[in-house]
């Protein structure tokens, strides 16, 4: 019995020690994390103006949403050659069904190259569930996607040719 | 027994106070990002150039004039009183180069073309102008990336003294485009 009493005085007595030691007003808080499913993104469509010819006066082909490509300003033509259409780039999301994210794109231009001079992309807009120029989407089941539309400035007498970038068409989400 | 209770419950003090304590969570993403490839397929503009000028050839108007028809493929016919005279009435021929396969629209002139005679006081019109290949519905389709596109037309001619003897020339506009 005496045992235990002096252990228990050494206890309380240790507590208070503490404290006073302490002298700061001490707050005990605790430290919680909620784990969700991850947001992912993934590509599931590239980025394609088609197939154009150039002319004496630069101009400007714009991509839209629903992978048409049309004439914009200026001396561009669209070519019906057989080769690869237009495309909008995609993207997949998938994450926690029913969460926001927000959608950030390039906001500078981006130089496709080719065997000579490059040529500038941008104005890039996204596009989710058939609502266009957004910022912001919701998950769905099974992923929501995002559709990418841009303007391709074609210079004067550019040369005819394959221009690429590989992948500096960044497109980041993230939950809100 | 008793000794456990006692200092069960100190404990047990101890470990409960950080839980009665404020509450904090702490709700951390990461941004995730993914690319895509841009291109764009850049080809030669559509080219074309005269390799042979429509010509009527030489003829007769007769008393009431009539019409002189050049088909694409080179046949004439006339019409009324006019008689050709020993001639070599040509079509119109082009030389179309540009992307092979490429579909592209042959657009004729809107309306006749005026041919004028040397003083500048007499006039004939050409129209009906026809092609081979046809027009169709606007797209041509530019096979192995040249092509020939033959031009017929018609010629409408005047009595004598509507159109008197000499050298008639005018000019016409005839465009190729990608379509």
């Amino acid at each position: 019995m005496n045992t235990s009493i002096k252990l228990c005085a050494l206890l309380f007595f240790l507590a208070g020690f503490g404290v006073q030691v302490n002298a700061q007003s001490t707050a005990y808080a605790s430290t919680s994390v909620v784990l969700i499913t991850p947001i992912a993104i993934t590509k599931t469509s590239e980025m394609h103006f088609g197939t154009v010819a150039a002319s004496g006066t630069q101009g400007t082909i714009i991509l839209s949403y629903n992978s048409t490509a049309a004439v914009g300003t200026g001396g561009a033509t669209i070519v019906n050659a057989g080769g690869a259409e237009p495309s909008a780039a995609k993207f997949l999301i998938t994450g926690r069904v029913g969460d926001t994210f927000s959608i950030a794109l390039p906001t500078d231009d981006v130089i496709l190259t080719g065997t000579t001079d490059g040529m500038k992309a941008g104005t890039f807009r996204a596009s989710v569930d058939g609502t266009n120029d957004v910022t912001t989407g919701i998950i769905s089941e099974g992923g929501t996607t995002i559709s990418v539309k841009g303007i391709l400035t074609v210079p004067a007498n550019a040369i005819a040719g394959t221009y690429a970038n590989a992948n500096q068409l960044i497109v980041k989400v993230n939950y809100n | 027994m008793k000794t456990w209770i006692q200092i069960s419950i100190v404990i047990c003090t101890f470990l409960l106070l950080p839980v009665q304590q404020g509450k904090a969570q702490v709700h951390t993403t990461i941004e995730v990002s993914a690319s895509a490839m841009l291109s764009v397929n850049i080809v030669v503009p559509i080219a074309a150039r005269e390799t042979s000028s429509l010509n009527f050839g030489r003829f007769y108007p007769g008393t009431s004039g009539g019409s002189i028809t050049v088909k694409p493929n080179g046949n004439v016919s006339t019409t009324a009183g006019v008689v050709i005279a020993p001639s070599a009435p040509t079509a119109g021929s082009f030389a179309v180069s540009g992307q092979g396969d490429a579909t592209y629209a042959i657009n004729l002139p809107k309306g006749p073309a005026i041919l004028t005679n040397l003083d500048g006081t007499k006039t004939m019109e050409v129209d009906d102008w026809v092609t081979i290949p046809e027009n169709g519905d606007a797209k041509v389709r530019l096979e192995g990336g040249i092509q020939t596109v033959l031009l017929g037309a018609t010629l409408r001619v005047g009595s004598l003294d509507e159109n008197p003897k000499g050298l008639y020339t005018g000019s016409y506009e005839i465009t190729f485009a990608y379509n």
